[in-house]
């Protein structure tokens, strides 16, 4: 933990990326304090204020700070309702697909046999279609919904988790302590959760940070497409979306601040991510 | 008093173990024990010996229960370790502990010390949660261990205080029988013969009977009672340290007891080496295992498997006595 302190104060960009991520995650769970006006609150949304730019230019209103969408909701005040979501399926996805993926990877590698075979050729199946082929065929059926789409981008990415679970768990179930385990007499179960999985909790927990990264780009690939999140509770992917269509039009605001905020998340997620695979790494030290 | 009997015991391994082997009956394997019978008294050392491969590591983790035998019979206390039912064999492990090789992978890097003791301690209700402390403390005392690491990870350590941690694990459930693999060849030099002592008085005071296994000739003639020569899976000496120190008879053993270098004028001239390897586990000679690399091979030892027969007090495995 020290060294881990040690490393971060040394690198300026991580240090710049961990602030950016902070702030928003901290806007995002704070949006109904921070937003200028609720845009889920149809009651405040006018339709008169529909497509205002933003405030420093010509026809801004002074409520809309980066302007307001073809409903007459703020810009601003979805970007933070809206990351509020993207990163609520994000993390939400990578802890389920997560969960998933360590449990049967450990359980393949740990027992092996017909287990891991079975586990194993499901995985090489799954891996065998991209994950977002499966996202949107799965989506496609079940129609748009937060909880839909955090179970299916779960389901569609535990096969990363495993397969680094699974190989982990190889390199270090016949280790001799874990037959020091075995001798004293103490079930697979406890074997497992006391003795393999913190051992091999440092890749896993690189290949997490990277993967919300990804999820959030998934989930908002899938808004974009119209099914993901539904229409009225706008995501970065679906705010995105709408503004795309208006873009030619010169509605540009529409577009490039929920795109904008969406690059700082990913970038600085991953920004983060490379540092801990760094860090952890102990054949770099 | 017979505290271990090992009957016959033969141990192999799948090479192969794939759907496509076992389908075209392809499947070979590694014969590591090839029917070995000894016993152990209570409170004596048993050492095993022989070059890397022989099998003695194998025979240790099979007596403990972490490989099943293939064939053969294990018994503690007159009693058959394959007719125990489950709560018997749980009650077991209290009784048969392991000192491993390497004192750098047999401690969970992520456990603390006071932890990884714990562990045998509530998983076998040895003491209660209040004594449990003290417990720990004096067992970390009598293995030479400061009190004061119990909240250290292992890494913190040098390889003779890791070792002595182990040690201290597989005694804390008060174990008669302890397999000690190779306990001390993973140590520098000058910790060796610390951890050697320090067994040795553990011995004494838990009244503990070892299976000590090794291929350091002069470890085993310190801390021996008995000595078993082992090669490709088989015992080919087996009796008093006295004695086979005293006077090698088989072949092997006297070609292994020649191979021991010695700093005198005369070294080159005795100094002989066996030529040739041993052969190929996976398929096993015909006849005397050691027929090949021996230099009083005959027919019959080409042919027929060599018995244990007495020889001067103690039991050789030869054609030519």
């Amino acid at each position: 933990m020290k060294d881990l302190i040690y490393y971060f104060k040394r690198d300026k960009m991580v240090i710049i990326a961990t602030i950016i991520l902070t702030l928003i995650i901290l806007s995002s769970i704070f949006a109904n304090l921070i937003a200028p006006h609720n845009p889920y609150d149809l009651a405040s949304v006018s339709l008169m204020d529909s497509m205002k730019p933003p405030i420093w230019m010509k026809d801004g209103l002074d409520k809309f700070l980066l302007g307001s969408d073809l409903q007459g909701r703020g810009i601003l005040s979805t970007i933070l309702y809206g990351t509020r979501i993207s990163l609520l399926v994000g993390f939400s996805a990578v802890i389920l697909g997560g969960t998933i993926g360590v449990t049967l990877g450990m359980i393949a590698g740990y027992f092996g046999g017909k287990i891991d075979s079975i586990v194993m050729r499901m995985a090489d199946i799954q891996l065998s279609f991209p994950t977002m082929l499966i996202a949107i065929t799965v989506m496609a059926f079940l129609g748009r919904g937060i909880l839909k789409l955090i179970v299916v981008i779960g389901l569609a990415t535990w096969v990363t988790y495993a397969r680094t679970a699974r190989g982990s768990t190889l390199s270090i179930k016949n280790s001799e302590y874990v037959e020091a385990a075995k001798l004293i007499g103490i079930n697979n179960t406890k074997i497992l959760i006391r003795h393999i999985l913190p051992n091999i909790l440092t890749p896993i927990i690189v290949i997490a940070t990277v993967q919300i990264a990804q999820v959030i780009m998934l989930e908002a690939t899938l808004s974009f497409l119209g099914i993901g999140v539904p229409l009225t509770e706008p995501s970065l992917g679906l705010m995105i979306s709408d503004g795309y269509k208006r873009l030619l039009s010169g509605k540009w605001w529409l577009v490039v601040f929920p795109g904008g905020f969406l690059v700082m998340i990913v970038l600085s997620i991953n920004i983060i991510g490379d540092w801990l695979r760094d860090v952890l790494n102990p054949k770099l030290k | 008093m017979k505290l271990l009997e090992v009957n016959n015991l033969k141990k192999h391994f799948s090479v192969n173990d794939s759907f496509l082997a076992n389908l075209l009956n392809k499947n070979s394997q590694v014969h590591a024990v090839n029917g070995v019978s000894f016993s152990i008294n209570k409170g004596e050392t048993l050492s095993l010996v022989g070059e890397s491969g022989c099998g003695k590591s194998t025979i240790g983790r099979t007596i403990l229960g972490l490989y099943e035998p293939t064939e053969g019979e294990i018994s503690y206390c007159g009693k058959k370790i394959s007719q125990m039912s489950k709560k018997e064999k749980f009650g077991l492990k209290e009784k048969m502990q392991m000192i491993f090789q390497d004192p750098f992978s047999s401690l969970n890097p992520r456990q603390k010390v006071k932890d990884i003791i714990k562990e045998p301690i509530r998983s076998h209700d040895i003491v209660s949660r209040e004594e449990e402390k003290d417990y720990i403390l004096n067992l970390l005392d009598k293995v030479g261990v400061d009190g004061s690491y119990l909240n250290r990870y292992p890494h913190q350590f040098s390889g003779g205080q890791r070792q002595r941690i182990g040690i201290a694990r597989s005694l804390s459930m008060e174990p008669d029988f302890i397999v000690a693999d190779e306990p001390i060849s993973a140590l520098d030099v000058s910790i060796q013969a610390q951890i050697l002592n320090l067994l040795m008085d553990l011995q004494d005071e838990f009244d503990l009977t070892f299976l000590f296994i090794a291929h350091d000739l002069s470890v085993v003639k310190h801390i021996s009672d008995r000595v078993a020569i082992m090669y490709l899976g088989k015992i080919f000496e087996i009796g008093d340290k006295k004695d086979i120190f005293a006077e090698p008879i088989h072949p092997y053993t006297k070609a292994l007891f020649n191979s021991i270098p010695e700093l005198t004028t005369t070294t080159k001239e005795k100094f002989s080496v066996l030529s040739g390897d041993v052969p190929d586990p996976i398929q096993l000679p015909q006849g005397c295992y050691f027929h090949s690399r021996c230099k009083y091979a005959e027919e019959i030892c080409l042919k027929e498997k060599p018995e244990l027969k007495e020889v001067n007090g103690r039991k050789v495995a030869c054609h030519q006595l």
